[in-house]
């Protein structure tokens, strides 16, 4: 359980992709996502949970931002030395800064390896988003190499901070270990739900295929 | 009766109709057993069992295809109950008094529970709304006339295959959500705070609510599977409908209402299929159950037992009290979990091992996925999180939070030595009797 299975690697890597792909071609987040998951799942949901406003209710303890620690990235692909300070004494830079504590356990984070894998990466995903759109016209930042290896940084930076693993997010729950520690939930849908209920009287649901031995 | 609202549960939108379904599917598949019952001991010495004609089954199978949840309410409680209880009249009526005398003490017991929850199942009405089609409860009524027609089926197999798959918990139009890849709500001390107790008991209550539904559909999927299965995932869905009610009840004693905080539907959309398994296949149900059941349920064991003691320490009696009732009935829905899961693989116990390991991987990778994609497209709400996760930490004096293991508890549902071994090596739970005794 405690290594990285190939399986999680290749999930990762293409709900990454997936969604950012999305989220970069103008979808909604949670539409983006969606995608991701219906590539990765079998298909055929027929019921689905009316319209629904998302949101992540606790602001209270904090407001905090990723802003800053973007711009800090930012600075640092251009600035060796910056990024250099970062790697070796993230605490000073994060006095420099004035960063909150979170902002600097995020910062604490980033090395020198994490900022190379985020410029390859970020490579191939304009690459493969280049080639995939050909003549469509892609949103502004799509294919902003720059732009995306920040918010790799930054976003990678955080989920280090937080812990990557599910047994990490059970942690920082702090309680109830059995309830989702990551939320799974499927995006609301009105339109496949109001699908279902507006179907013709008597008619048969579509059967979804492999219904086992039954 | 209990196979069409297992089927429906889920798809409900309101919370109050899910209660009754759940709470009345289970009644109905005990009073199925106790008719089935009878009915066999009447047929004694002439080798007949109980059975039910096509012509009946087309009734309900109809009734299963209700084009909107308003429709449904009505031909279960308008009509398909009152046709009932008037059977069950007649029957009494017409019955030796002496010779059936059983049937009609059975049958009498029934009666007022009956009429109890029509009334319920009307009340729901106003929930979703009235629109009646005349037609299609035209078709029902023109069914029923030919109920006693075709052939007979036996009790077992009265139950269809499912007419659809759910892979999304329905929920009332306008709820807010906790988005996928997200952690949720986190409430940073749910011990002290009363706005982090509510937080954490609204979870809770997300938790009953979508564990009912898997359970119910877990039944009405899989209409082969024998017969104490069924009573089973009846029982459980009814367990979590009184939890919910319990839970819901210590909210509002903190002036929380269920909605107050983004709902989530994890534990039910999470745990409806995986790539690995076939669309509604036996390895699918499997899977479920294996996660559900005896992963989650099993640790919800081992925590219960620990929040209680820290509840009590606080003062929380009212909460300490619920948890416990939920905690008897956690048992057993673990034990339920690991007895279907060795009859789906057989005898061999390392069989269970290698399945419970290879599904809850690929669960807990899917929401890792998950996690990871939300990070990288919400940066700001990922460093929302952070900051509230911190607050937590340093609330708790920069410690884990504990993890117990509840060896007793865990015994009594069932789990070996190698299943407990299982879990303590993932890291869910600490087998460490000093720190047990502690909490």
């Amino acid at each position: 359980m405690k290594n990285e299975s190939s399986l999680r690697k290749s999930l990762l890597l293409v709900t990454t992709a997936l969604a950012a792909f999305g989220m970069f071609l103008g979808l909604p987040v949670k539409r983006a996502l969606a995608a991701a998951r219906d590539w990765q799942m079998a298909p055929a949901p027929t019921v689905n949970q009316p319209p629904g406003r998302i949101e992540v209710i606790q602001p209270r303890y904090v407001n905090p931002s990723a802003v800053t620690l973007l711009r800090i990235a930012d600075m640092a692909l251009s600035d060796g030395a910056l990024a250099e300070r970062i790697f070796r004494d993230p605490d000073g830079v994060a006095a420099q800064f004035r960063l909150s504590n979170s902002e600097r356990l995020v910062l604490r984070q980033m090395n020198r390896q994490q900022f190379e894998v985020a410029r390859a990466d970020a490579a191939q995903v304009v690459g493969t988003r280049l080639s995939y759109a050909r003549n469509m016209r892609l949103p502004a930042g799509a294919t902003d190499a720059r732009l995306i290896t920040e918010r790799m940084i930054v976003g990678r930076a955080i989920l280090a901070a937080v812990g990557r693993s599910y047994l990490d997010a059970a942690d920082a729950h702090g309680c109830c270990p059995w309830s989702k520690a990551i939320e799974l939930g499927v995006s609301a849908d009105p339109v496949t739900y109001n699908a279902v209920f507006a179907r013709p009287a008597g008619a048969n649901f579509p059967r979804s295929g492999g219904m086992g031995p039954q | 009766m209990a196979h069409i609202l297992a089927g429906w549960v889920v798809k409900m939108p309101a919370f109050d109709a899910k209660l009754a379904f759940a709470t009345q599917m289970h009644r109905s598949m005990e009073r199925a057993t106790f008719l089935r019952s009878r009915v066999n001991g009447l047929g004694h010495a002439t080798a007949n069992e109980a059975t039910v004609t096509t012509g009946l089954r087309a009734v309900l199978l109809h009734i299963d295809r209700a084009p909107s949840p308003a429709l449904l309410l009505a031909a279960i409680y308008r009509w398909l109950y009152p046709c009932l209880i008037g059977l069950y009249e007649t029957h009494l009526r017409e019955t030796d008094p002496d010779g059936d005398r059983p049937s009609i003490d059975l049958i009498q017991s029934f009666l007022a529970p009956l009429e109890r929850e029509r009334r319920q199942g009307l009340a729901l009405s106003s929930r979703v709304g009235r629109g009646i089609d005349k037609r299609w409860i035209g078709e029902i009524e023109d069914l029923w006339n030919g109920r006693a027609s075709g052939r007979p089926l036996p009790l077992a197999d009265v139950p269809w295959n499912p007419i659809d798959r759910v892979p999304a918990a329905v929920r009332p139009e306008g709820s807010r959500f906790s988005p996928s890849g997200s952690l949720g709500l986190l409430p940073v001390d749910p011990v002290h705070d009363p706005r982090d107790i509510g937080m954490f008991l609204h979870k809770e209550l997300d938790e009953e609510y979508t564990t009912l539904e898997l359970m119910a559909r877990n039944s009405y999927e899989h209409p082969d599977m024998p017969w104490a299965f069924h009573r089973d995932m009846a029982r459980q869905a009814s367990d979590e409908a009184r939890h919910a009610v319990m839970i819901a009840r210590l909210m509002t004693a903190r002036g929380f209402r269920h909605g107050d905080f983004a709902l989530t539907t994890s534990s039910y959309d999470g745990i409806y299929e995986f790539e690995p398994c076939a669309a509604g296949s036996r390895r699918e149900l499997l899977w479920r159950m294996l996660i559900r059941q005896t992963f989650m349920e099993g640790l919800a064991i081992d925590n219960l037992a620990y929040e209680i003691k820290r509840r009590r320490a606080t003062g929380h009696d009212d909460i300490a009290s619920v948890f416990e009732y939920i905690l008897r009935d956690e048992v057993f829905h673990a034990q339920s979990g690991l007895r279907w899961s060795r009859e789906l693989l057989g005898s061999d116990p390392q069989a269970i091992l290698k399945e419970r390991e290879e599904a809850v991987r690929y669960f807990t990778s899917r929401a890792e996925a998950a996690r990871e994609a939300f990070v990288l497209n919400n940066l700001d709400q990922a460093m929302n999180e952070l900051a509230v996760v911190e607050a937590g930490r340093e609330c708790r004096g920069g410690k884990p939070p504990q993890r117990p293991l509840n060896r007793t508890g865990r015994a009594q549902a069932g789990y070996t030595e190698d299943e407990i071994v299982q879990v303590t090596s993932w890291g869910y739970a600490v087998d460490d009797p000093a720190s047990a005794a502690d909490a």
